[in-house]
């Protein structure tokens, strides 16, 4: 009965095999291998550094601009303290920016191609937004810290209209920034 | 920057640059410029205004493009202010200062406004 079952069992497969081989190479190529991307591998310790940054970042732009509106108001207590939160800020910046922009390719298929542009398409545009905020924030930050090298806040009166909206449109793009960044990573990450 | 020109000098130019900048964002969201393009499932990168079809970012080049117009405005505005006799008039610094406030929170409200269908 087993002697059988064996060549019935080998009689279907050479039945079958002719049919089977011609199609094995479209197989293969329908399989899903998923692709490699930059620093793939390296995504969510790179996401965990980028988020550590924002923190710090949030943290002396938030300072800065309490300390710095306080300027419009003839107030001039704390000039060397916000100056150092300025230093702080734009070097978290770059840092916060840099890294986001290494892992932004590994966001942009695994994310957002596969999963938020097919089921939750404003979560695409909400990245979209802090993506181009966070580009315009960079040329702000650039001219905010070169201000802050070049000015001082007591004599320099005519130039701290400027100065302070710098600090507050940067903390406004950054509390943006991480607000933004928590709701998406809350639905999809890396 | 500040030790060979007066401060005056120094707010106008980054004034210059951010209003550069800002500007030449917003222009390359409305007109169709040649910018870096990056395929991320390709890990490559290509130049122009139509490129190769497929997942393309272009946000990289976006940046650099502005941040390329920037500088150069920055760098002519400074040789410019070089040959300035003097400080550069108020009116004028009083005048960028607006421009560059006015547009930096116009392209922030146009962004938000393009992504949210309101455009």
């Amino acid at each position: 009965m087993g002697l059988i079952i064996n060549w019935l069992g080998l009689l279907l497969w050479s039945a079958l095999l002719p049919a089977i081989l011609p199609a094995l190479p479209a197989l293969a190529e329908g399989m899903s291998v998923p692709p490699a991307l930059f620093l793939q591998a390296q995504g969510k310790f790179l996401l965990i550094l980028h988020a550590l940054m924002a923190v710090l970042l949030l943290g002396s732009l938030t300072h800065n601009v309490l300390i710095s509106v306080n300027y419009l108001r003839g107030k001039f207590t704390k000039i060397r303290l916000e100056k150092r939160y300025v230093k702080v800020g734009f070097v978290a910046y770059l840092l916060t920016f840099g890294l986001g922009a290494l892992i932004y390719p590994n966001y942009r298929y695994h994310v957002r191609a596969l999963y938020f542009d097919l089921k939750m398409p404003w979560a695409s545009n909400l990245f979209d937004i802090k993506e181009h905020w966070a580009g315009i924030g960079l040329a702000l930050f650039a001219a905010f810290f070169l201000l802050s090298r070049t000015i001082d806040p007591r004599t320099d009166r005519r130039m701290l209209l400027f100065y302070v909206f710098l600090s507050a449109t940067l903390a406004g793009i950054v509390w943006f920034g991480v607000i933004a960044g928590l709701l998406l990573v809350s639905y999809r990450s890396i | 920057m500040g030790k060979n020109m007066g401060k005056e000098k120094t707010y106008l130019l980054l004034v210059l640059s951010v209003l550069a900048f800002t500007g030449s964002y917003f222009l390359s969201e409305v007109f169709p410029f040649p910018l870096w393009w990056y395929y991320p499932l390709d890990q490559h990168w290509e130049f122009g205004i139509v490129t190769s079809k497929g997942l393309r970012m272009g946000w990289y080049g976006k940046v650099l493009l502005s941040a390329f117009c920037s500088l150069a405005v920055a760098l002519l505005g400074g040789l410019g202010l070089k040959w300035m006799p003097g400080e550069p008039p108020e009116t004028l610094a009083d005048f960028l200062t607006l421009a560059g406030m006015g547009m930096t929170l116009f392209l922030l409200y146009y962004i938000v406004r393009i992504l949210s269908g309101g455009a």
